[in-house]
């Protein structure tokens, strides 16, 4: 039985919501709730809370949403993941927070943020695009696939057993050795595509140059049969 | 035409793949600078592509040829060999990304 809350009220949020709405399983007893700071619920009547955008996942305030979360999601841009996790620090520091960004810049994640404190973290989720999660349809016999990657094995199993009971996800994890690769996942084309980038560039160029001599230089003989230039 | 025209006509028919399909005469003898960016790029592109459909399936072939000699496993072959083998479905896309770009420049010095 886990208690998650995701912080964002954007795409992300919203795909993750739609997923948990469509494969929870009630039998394992997870909770979500969706929540960001300065959120005020709006009851609609009495013993209502609000819902986040239909999906049956309440929006609830923020204190009283982390106080009792074990899984933080934190989905919110990478440029404000700094200032939240220092001004949010004394809350969020005994939480297991999940790290669902994509940013080239260097110290822009949580791997850099909390590397000399003892947060535990995970980089999740960061691989799949809301747009995905939000076509994912209830019926489909397809699973979502994504990969995890942290350096501590307890929060690792733990945000694994809820993507998988909760999200309906495949889960792969990744040693942290290999953290940079699932960290840049949506940031590269991956090697094979730049060697071939470049491998087609250079051919490219040198046909382009042997076009130029050949036509503008040479006046259309080519190379080998300049001789017959007049 | 004359004996010059004819020999150059060989040469264009036999390295030229887009002016041998589509208009069978020497016309770009005169090219002029400002045919570079789109007649002259054109035949650049052409080539690049068929070059890189070439690359695609040399890697193939000198594997097939070690395999006759040397052992038939993949972790014996050199690594430039591997490295080779293992970009060919992306070069060839990208050749036909080329060729693509050639048919709609084609088509556009067509109209």
């Amino acid at each position: 039985m886990l208690h998650c809350t995701i912080v964002g009220t954007g795409d992300m949020s919203h795909g993750l919501a739609h997923l948990y709405s469509n494969n929870n399983n009630k039998f394992a007893l997870n909770t979500l709730e969706v929540t960001k700071p300065g959120i005020t619920t709006t009851p609609t009547g009495k013993n209502q809370t609000a819902m986040f955008h239909n999906t049956g996942v309440p929006l609830v305030r923020f204190k009283e949403s982390i106080t009792r979360a074990d899984i933080v999601i934190l989905a919110i841009p990478a440029v404000a993941l700094k200032s939240f996790v220092s001004e949010h620090f004394e809350l969020l520091r005994d939480k297991i927070l999940v790290d669902v960004t994509n940013s080239a810049v260097r110290g822009e994640d949580l791997s850099s943020l909390c590397r000399l404190t003892d947060v535990e973290w995970v980089k999740a989720f960061n691989d799949i695009g809301a747009v995905d999660l939000l076509l994912h349809k209830p019926y489909s016999k397809s699973r979502v696939a994504t990969t995890m990657c942290s350096p501590n094995k307890k929060a690792l199993g733990l945000v694994q057993h809820f993507a998988e009971e909760s999200f309906g996800m495949i889960v792969k994890n990744v040693p942290p050795s290999r953290y940079y690769d699932v960290a840049m996942h949506q940031n590269s084309f991956g090697e094979q595509w730049v060697h071939a980038m470049w491998t087609m560039l250079v051919i490219f160029a040198c046909t382009e140059l042997y076009a130029i001599l050949r036509y503008n230089v040479f006046k259309g003989y080519g190379m080998l049969c300049c001789s017959f230039r007049y | 035409m004359s004996l010059k025209d004819t020999v150059c006509y060989v040469v264009v028919f036999d390295t030229d793949l887009a002016q041998c399909v589509d208009n069978l005469q020497p016309c770009c003898f005169n090219t002029e600078w400002y045919h570079l960016a789109l007649q002259v790029t054109n035949k650049g592109i052409c080539w690049a592509a068929l070059n890189g459909f070439a690359l695609t399936q040399l890697p193939g072939l000198l594997a097939r040829m070690y395999n006759a000699v040397y052992s038939d496993s993949l972790s014996d072959k050199p690594k430039m060999l591997r490295w080779a083998l293992g970009i060919r479905k992306h070069v060839g896309l990208l050749s036909l990304w080329f060729l693509f770009i050639h048919v709609i420049m084609r088509y556009d010095q067509s109209l």
